[in-house]
């Protein structure tokens, strides 16, 4: 017995390990603290892994936020204009007549016009009478309604029969040279009513600040802003600068950094057309998917359809593109709607199809998550499959389904290579909104700024950061809305 | 139940039936629509890849030799150049040949500029400037003919002499229904039959596209820089992407304690990212890689741009910072399907390896890892195949889109996703046709990788049976 103890070879080890153990603490202590020490660096390593996500964040608000400020801070310098009669234009005359009588609150200018005669004045132009300038809002038969007191001077009352002069722009320049050591600029006629104190104004590549307007003469502080005072011809363009503001960044409908009008409107209205289009394909198309799936189709017809899904995911964008100008505008639209080439409806069409996989997916999911218990007791009650679905498992899914349809909007939002190249290359604001035109959405418009080089200090560079942060705080809203969403549905049938 | 109102239910039941079988044939239709639309998408592109054109060249194919070029030897089509662009020979060797500029190639020795080429002994010390003009061209076509393959020179001579231009296209469909009313408008707009270009079928799909440099003209361009390009994007998006993804997955899910506030955030944010537009991601590696860590010149740290080591013309705005760009954006892809693989694997794994004494990080290794291979590859070619087609983040950066030189790491670069949106968007008659063609070699290579990793994945889950 003993002896075949001692043959066994596993005790000689199992003695050996022993006597190891029970002896020397330095080899002891060894096993727990080597290994110790490189899985801890692992894991230290490994966590570094997971904060570097928290890092592209933080970078993404960082850059965005920084960039975004510098382009509030920015400015365009554009020429300053005043306005001019225009010498040979056709004028008009306020008609003869007790009530035709103009008074500070009066809005429509009745007009004394031979028969047959047209409003000889465009809508948006400015037109002078007497000292005052209105700007023409509408144009009717015999008449034209106003926006009274514009470019600086106030509403006054005016007698019939006084002339219509039709104003044009020009722009101001200095009517005498202007030396080093000269705070006086002198203007032509009427131009001082342009400028206001404070202001600050360029010539050539001195920056200077008025500090006062009198009549026709601004008083100069001259190397404004650390440039330096030099000299300046009689003539030199007078230059204003333009700085974008929240207000007019969201309510302006024209999007041109580089002539000073910094309303983003036109860009978000067509990122909004793009994807109204889109969850109009999207929702229906994605939403039936998602029921024939999770409701009627069986194992077999599943494994079939989802690749379907799957492909829709897989085809790039851009490839996305090149269907939405080559099939969608050029194969179908045009011909049958006589739409532009480039339009909002075919690229928004296109983005919907893009997206019903998104939506399909995510209402498999809630749809699945809908207890059976539900859909027994439905079907007790005598309820037939179609009923069942439209009664219990889809309003008892709504909240995961609205969570689809969010993320498939800001899947929408975000899409850029789609619009680039089909819904047309120039912001455009239309009121009503028109989809059979050309517009520029939010992402359309900073792929095409960026490529190419732009320089680092341009107004454009920092604008295409100002949109990303509008585009990335939307994004950011409706996803997290999106997930909110689903967590509370989850925890709701757990 | 009164008599009548089981004849009421019973009609009624029929009719809800009937409504319930419509309405499940609508909701199979919602597919019809997918199909149809992946069916159409198809369709464009075959209609626009081939097609029906009529050419003009700069001089017709039929005087440069009595047989069609493409039957001629090497030694053949060298002659042909020699005999027709004598002139221009230094010029096209410099380029095709020696790949440098002309000025440099017509004063260096032959042996030092074309080293490793065939160079006949007798001229290896002789720059082309120094060769009797008169000789020139026939020591060049000799070198031409022995250095260059045949269809290398094929495409040369089609660069150099014919240069035919697309006079019209036709799409495929067109091309095939109406023929004898396109066949009708040439006889109108070329009455004398001499001059009448003929009308032939072109695919302007070529297999040499792969190999043949970038032209602006849409015939013989090719699209090897942009596929260099989008393959060396490929590489730095598995050297850095994977492994960081991989191992914020790993920490998510196995160190990770859920309590902690920090890790709670960090799972938030990663499912948060994965919904950013990839415009975003362009931005920001516009801004942090590009300008931040780039150009000197520009106020950057010279990083992305090479100065730091040693190259001295670049301008950030190349494949490292596009592809790390492209691998911030598909990192949240692979975090998240890499957890789900990893949370797969069943806790009774986990226990028998530490029960067998092993340490967490052995037992991730050795057990963990092994056994979520094959979902975690699954992720990995979703990224992949996303990080192949993005475009949008690689125009932010500032990919080219008219690359002829071959891409270095440092250099300017275009990819393919680049080249299909430049083409697509460009008015000139061709081009459109070669984005679908380049559209088509997109969808190979994507099918390729999905290959690619469909057979590395069932390999692994074999040798988990096994």
């Amino acid at each position: 017995m003993v002896q075949a103890i001692e043959s066994n070879p596993y005790s000689a080890e199992r003695s050996r390990l022993l006597s190891r153990a029970a002896g020397r603490r330095a080899e002891r202590a060894d096993i727990f603290r080597h290994p110790r020490l490189s899985e801890r660096g692992i894991s230290m390593l490994l966590f570094g892994a997971g904060i570097l996500s928290i890092f592209t964040t933080i970078f993404i608000v960082i850059f965005l936020g920084t960039e975004a400020v510098a382009f509030f801070q920015s400015r365009a310098w554009i020429q300053a204009k005043m306005t001019v009669v225009a010498a040979d234009a056709p004028t008009a005359t306020l008609r003869a007549g007790s009530d035709s009588a103009v008074t500070t609150d009066t809005n429509v200018l009745l007009l004394d016009l031979a028969d047959g005669q047209r409003v000889p004045f465009t809508v948006g132009s400015l037109i002078q009478v007497d000292e005052e300038v209105m700007r023409v809002t509408e144009r009717r038969e015999r008449s034209i309604v106003v926006e009274r007191g514009q470019v600086g001077t106030q509403a006054q009352n005016h007698t019939p029969g006084t002339a219509i002069l039709p104003l044009a722009e020009a722009p101001i320049r200095t009517n005498a040279a202007l030396p080093t050591g000269t705070t006086q600029i002198s203007l032509p006629a009427g131009a001082g009513r342009n400028f206001t104190a404070g202001q600050t104004i360029r010539l050539e590549t001195e920056t200077l600040r008025v500090a006062a307007v009198n009549g026709d003469t601004l008083t100069v502080e001259r190397g404004y802003e650390g440039t330096t005072a030099r000299d300046h011809a009689a003539d030199t363009v007078i230059e204003v600068e333009r700085r974008p503001d929240i207000l007019t960044y969201f309510t302006g409908t024209v999007w041109q950094p580089q002539t000073g009008q910094f309303g983003v409107l036109p860009l978000i209205e067509a990122t909004l057309m793009t994807t109204f289009v889109a969850i109009l394909v999207a929702l229906p198309v994605g939403l039936a998917a998602a029921i024939y799936l999770s409701e009627y189709a069986s194992l077999r017809v599943r494994n079939i359809l989802n690749p379907i899904l799957e492909i829709l995911v897989g085809v790039p964008t851009v490839v996305y593109g090149f269907f939405a100008l080559q099939f969608v505008t050029l194969g179908v639209l045009r011909p049958l709607f006589g739409v532009d080439i480039y339009n909002t409806l075919s690229a928004g069409i296109v983005v919907g199809i893009m997206v019903i996989p998104t939506i399909a997916s995510m209402s498999v999911d809630a749809m699945g998550a809908v207890p059976r218990g539900l859909r027994e007791a439905s079907y007790g009650l005598g309820a037939t499959k179609l009923e069942t679905i439209t009664h219990v498992v889809l309003p008892a899914a709504l909240s995961g389904i609205m969570a689809a349809v969010i993320l498939g909007i800001s899947r929408a939002v975000g899409e850029t290579m789609i619009v680039a190249i089909a819904a047309g290359a120039g912001p455009n604001w239309t009121f009503p909104p028109n989809f059979a035109v050309g517009a520029e959405t939010m992402t359309g418009h900073i792929a095409r700024i960026s490529g190419g080089d732009l320089s680092y200090q341009s107004v454009d560079y920092n604008s295409i950061f100002s949109i990303g942060l509008t585009l990335f705080v939307i994004t950011f809203v409706l996803t997290q809305i999106s997930t909110t969403i689903t967590r509370r549905f989850r925890e709701m049938y757990e | 139940m009164t008599q009548i109102e089981v004849g009421v239910f019973r009609s009624r039941l029929k009719e809800r039936q009937q409504r319930g079988n419509l309405m499940r044939r609508l909701y199979a239709a919602s597919f019809g629509v997918a199909i149809l639309a992946l069916v159409l998408l198809g369709l464009t592109i075959a209609n626009e890849a081939f097609g029906y054109v009529t050419l003009v060249y700069q001089v017709e194919p039929e005087t440069l030799s009595e047989r069609p070029l493409a039957d001629l030897s090497a030694a053949e089509l060298a002659d042909v150049l020699v005999q027709h662009e004598p002139n221009q020979l230094p010029k096209l060797m410099a380029e095709s040949v020696a790949h440098m500029e002309l000025k440099q190639f017509a004063r260096l020795p032959l042996g030092q500029s074309l080293a490793g080429k065939a160079v006949p002994e007798a001229y290896r010390l002789l720059a082309p400037v120094d060769i009797a003009a008169d000789e020139r061209p026939a020591v060049l076509g000799e070198i031409l003919a022995a250095s260059l393959t045949q269809p290398e020179l094929l495409h040369l001579i089609e660069t150099a002499i014919l240069q035919p231009t697309v006079d019209e296209s036709w799409p495929l469909f067109e091309g095939l229904l109406n023929r004898a009313a396109i066949e009708q408008r040439l006889v109108e707009l070329y009455p004398n039959e001499m001059t009448r270009p003929e009308l032939q079928f072109k695919s302007w799909l070529r297999l040499e596209m792969l190999t043949q440099p970038m032209d602006s003209n849409p015939l013989i361009s090719g699209v090897r820089t942009a596929v260099i390009g989008t393959l060396y994007l490929l590489v730095i998006v598995v050297l850095t992407a994977f492994p960081v993804g991989i191992a914020a997955a790993i920490y998510l899910e196995e160190y990770a304690d859920n309590r902690k506030w920090y890790n709670r955030i960090i799972e938030t944010n990663i499912r948060n990212l994965a919904g950013v537009p990839s415009i975003i991601y362009g931005l920001l590696g516009l801004q942090l890689l590009v300008r931040f860590m780039g150009d000197p010149g520009t106020g950057g740290l010279g990083l992305t741009s090479g100065q730091a080591f040693g190259v001295s013309d670049g301008t950030g705005r190349n494949i490292i910072t596009a592809g790390l760009t492209l691998a911030l954006l598909v990192l949240p892809v692979i975090i998240i399907n890499a957890q789900e693989a990893i949370r797969a694997v069943p806790m009774s794994i986990r226990e028998a390896s530490y029960g067998l004494g092993a340490t967490k990080w052995q037992t991730i290794r050795r057990s963990i890892l092994p056994s979520a291979l094959p979902g975690i590859l699954t992720g990995i070619i979703l990224s992949l195949s996303r990080a192949v087609g993005e475009t949008a983040p690689l125009v932010v950066v500032g990919a080219s889109t008219y690359i002829v030189q071959d891409p270095t790491l440092f250099s300017r670069f275009t990819a393919l996703p680049i080249q299909i949106y430049n083409w697509t968007a460009r008015p000139q008659a061709g081009f459109r046709e070669l984005a679908a063609a380049a559209i088509i070699i997109l969808l190979v290579l994507l099918i390729a990788i999905n290959a690619v990793a469909f057979v590395l994945r069932s390999q692994a889950r074999r040798r988990l049976q096994a």
